[in-house]
């Protein structure tokens, strides 16, 4: 600044200087007194006094334009400061502006807000198998609802699912499945059951009826497996799938790797049980699962339990067409392990799951009047290949094998080693909420060979709820 | 290497403060946030990595466990994680995060969701209803969502209030600084053309005023099909964008074959935060994110 004005003074001075009559007087007798000396001492005081009239002339001259100059910084200075405030006050509003702009906007919510989350699955199949005789497994009597895909066109189950928290401390889910029986549409109560989520040290209780937590298989609905059909063994010893009316207590322990055990007391009415034994008590089961991590890309579980029911006449198909009926007791005790890969634990694009089960039951009781005692057991072996975002393959390895003692001429009758199939199947998916699937099987109807094929659509409309490990 | 380490989630065990809040964050920059505005006091995991979608996770036994023993929960919300969250949250039994409570927090119920669909048919493909949740990468609303993130720390740890007050006073002013750095950086960016794999990227794309000409996915969470892509390859050779954009966990071979037949950029943004990853926290984020961008102007 000091540099600036100085420049100014210098500047203000010039016209100052060329154009002052006095000093336009003082040149022109300064250049005369060159020429000729002064002559008389009135002359220099003449000059002198002129010269001190330049002088204060100038002093004032020079004050004045400094005030001046001083009066225009000021007013530079505050125009410029005013402009800062301007600009800063614009800066804020803008950010305001921004920041309003940001502000949330409200969770659109309707008139059906409060509805429970409502999911259907469609699914639909044709099939074509080599046997013609009623589907059996020997040494095994199966229930009416299990066994294979029906051949030709078929409706499998299509499931209705309504699903919602009660409150802060239950939550509460209802699933349908609506399937066709000799041309009768039957409408199934799959689950009915409330579930507690704020009982304190990790306990979770479940009421109703619910598919039992033993066996890795069973606590899945149907629609998400990678087969078009449950594993020999699943269909042998729980009719597919085990669900019956109770209770079930989990406890998910306190520690850091993931161990959770559960319990559950069930009615007995539903296969392998049957007739609701002890009161409509007839059922119970245990069972304790744990699981882990391999680094980012793989993640393991394994699971043990048992289940053990008391068995009034549960039907045992004859082969001369007439049921002999089972009492006694029956455990059915399982081994299960899954593990996943995914490259760096994304599964979107490709993915890997490798899973297996064992099963082994002991049955002893009447059968009619008859002592008898089965042993029995069964596995299966699959992996799941996801090989493109909307690709996957798969492949299983089924056996079931059985040795009961007096049960000739029952379906008990074990008149083979074992029972075994291959099942292959590929599925294209557009999005998570379609897929189509065919699915190649091989393996026995009885004593003879059995060949299948089966394409399926399982399609998926409304809320689709989260999968289970 | 440590990549191995059974480290799925990054946990990070600061002091030895005996009172601190677990902080269980969905996505890691929420985690990378939590660091920021909480990290000396408390013990902070993140479900995902930054290679991993966060629309689909795998509900693993390793996030029940670990998930049952949290304080807050901090996720995305907007239905992000509706495919695996509501199922580790009935199985964790864990009181305190459930839907509604303190515990619970939804980052983006605190600003404005961008896209929220005028029509909901899955015809269009894998919608969120309430809006684009992939909210952390307008960095302004980072901003909003760390006060609210600060309010909630000192309603469930009121006795270090001071301390979160601090920390959110350090980490404004820092970010302030920042957010003026790169609004000036992004000036140029302004009105660029980009073709993005999802719509992952809306919010920055919105923030720097960017052109989002196409999609590679078909429709969101649809996967690009041969056709989609042979008129995708249209638009982009009739109307060529700067760049094609991905996030680390997308599927490469769309764009990388759009790559190769047009000889266009195929950028892959950080898109979030991890060890190892080209952007560590926030602030790298936006920055490795500018740099990159601004590298193939």
């Amino acid at each position: 600044m000091k540099f600036i004005s100085l420049g100014a003074v210098l500047l203000g001075m010039a016209p100052f200087c060329l154009g002052h009559p006095a000093m336009t007087t003082l040149t022109s007798k300064g250049a005369a007194d060159v020429a000729e000396p002064p002559t008389s001492s009135s002359e220099i005081d003449e000059l002198q006094d002129s010269l001190a009239i330049l002088k204060t002339e100038y002093d004032r001259r020079i004050s004045d334009l400094e005030r001046r100059l001083e009066l225009a910084e000021q007013r530079v200075t505050q125009t410029v400061s005013r402009n800062e405030v301007i600009a800063e006050q614009a800066m804020e509003a803008l950010e305001l502006a921004e920041e309003a702009a940001l502000a949330p906007n409200p969770m659109t919510r309707s008139a059906n807000t409060f509805n429970p989350a409502i999911g259907v699955i469609l699914v639909g199949t044709v099939a074509s198998q080599t046997s013609h005789q009623d589907y059996q497994v020997p040494g095994f009597s199966l229930p009416e609802e299990a066994g294979p895909v029906d051949e030709g066109f078929s409706l499998g189950e299509s499931e209705l699912n309504f699903n919602a928290n009660v409150d802060d401390k239950f939550f509460a889910n209802l699933t349908f499945a609506l399937a066709s029986d000799d041309g009768e549409t039957e409408v199934e109560l799959e689950e009915a059951y409330i579930q507690s989520l704020a009982i304190p040290g990790g306990i979770n209780v479940t009421a109703g009826r619910f598919f039992s937590g033993m066996g890795y298989l069973n606590g899945f609905h149907t629609h998400t497996d990678n087969f078009a059909d449950r594993p020999l063994s699943y269909e042998v010893f729980l009719g597919g799938q085990y669900k019956d009316d109770g209770i079930q207590v989990r406890w998910l322990l306190p520690t850091q790797h993931y161990f959770e055990i559960g319990g559950e007391i069930l009615r007995g009415d539903a296969f392998p049980a049957a007739g609701a034994a002890h009161d409509g008590m007839g059922a119970w089961s245990l069972f304790a699962d744990t699981g882990g991590d391999i680094g980012f890309s793989g993640s393991w579980q394994v699971g043990i339990g048992v289940l053990h029911t008391t068995v009034i006449d549960r039907a045992v198909n004859a082969s001369n067409e007439e049921s002999t009926l089972f009492t006694g007791d029956s455990d059915l005790y399982n081994l299960n392990f899954v593990w996943k890969w995914s490259p760096n634990g994304n599964p979107v694009y490709t993915n890997f799951k490798l899973q297996g089960e064992y099963f082994w039951r002991e049955e002893n009781g009447q059968l009619d009047t008859a002592n008898y005692s089965g042993d029995q057991s069964g596995w299966y072996l699959q992996g799941f290949w996801q090989f493109k975002p909307q690709w996957r393959i798969g492949y299983r390895y089924d056996q079931v094998r059985a040795d009961n003692k007096n049960v000739a001429g029952t379906s008990l009758e074990a008149r083979n080693d074992s029972t075994d199939r291959n099942s292959l199947t590929l599925e294209w998916s557009n999005s998570e909420f379609s897929r189509i699937r065919l699915q190649l099987n091989a393996g026995q109807s009885g004593l003879e060979n059995d060949s299948r094929w089966v394409l399926q659509y399982l399609h998926s409309l409304g809320a689709h709820g989260a999968h289970r490990f | 290497m440590s990549r191995f380490v059974f480290t799925f989630v990054m946990f990070i065990s600061f002091s030895n403060n005996a009172l601190a809040l677990r902080i269980f964050a969905c996505e890691p920059e929420w985690a990378s946030l939590s660091k920021e505005l909480a990290g000396e006091l408390n013990q902070i995991e993140s479900a995902l990595t930054v290679f991993q979608d966060p629309h689909r996770l795998q509900a693993r036994p390793s996030l029940i466990a670990t998930i049952a023993k949290v304080d807050l929960l901090l996720c995305s919300g907007a239905d992000l994680e509706i495919g695996w969250l509501p199922l580790l949250l009935r199985r964790s039994g864990n009181r305190n995060i459930q839907v509604g409570q303190q515990g619970h927090f939804e980052a983006s119920s605190f600003i404005r969701r961008l896209e929220v669909p005028q029509q909901l048919d899955r015809a269009l493909g894998d919608l969120h209803p309430l809006g684009n949740p992939h909210v952390h990468l307008d960095p302004r609303n980072i901003r909003i969502i760390a006060k609210a993130l600060t309010e909630r720390l000192i309603a469930l740890d009121p006795d270090s209030a001071q301390e979160y007050r601090h920390l959110q006073e350090d980490f404004q002013h820092r970010w302030q600084i920042a957010l003026t750095r790169w609004k000036e950086q992004a000036k140029t960016l302004r009105g660029t053309k980009i073709v993005t794999h999802h719509s992952s990227f809306s919010y920055l794309i919105n923030w720097l005023k960017m052109d989002r000409i196409a999609t590679i996915e078909t429709k969101p969470g649809i996967a690009a099909s041969s056709a989609h892509l042979s008129s995708l390859l249209n638009i982009v050779e009739t109307n060529p964008p700067r760049y094609l954009l991905r996030t680390p966990y997308a599927n490469a071979k769309p764009s990388k074959w759009l790559s190769e037949k047009t000889g266009l950029p195929m950028l892959v943004l950080p898109y979030s935060v991890g060890e190892n990853h080209t952007a560590e926290d926030l602030f790298e984020l936006f920055d490795v994110t500018l740099s990159l961008l601004l590298e193939e102007t």
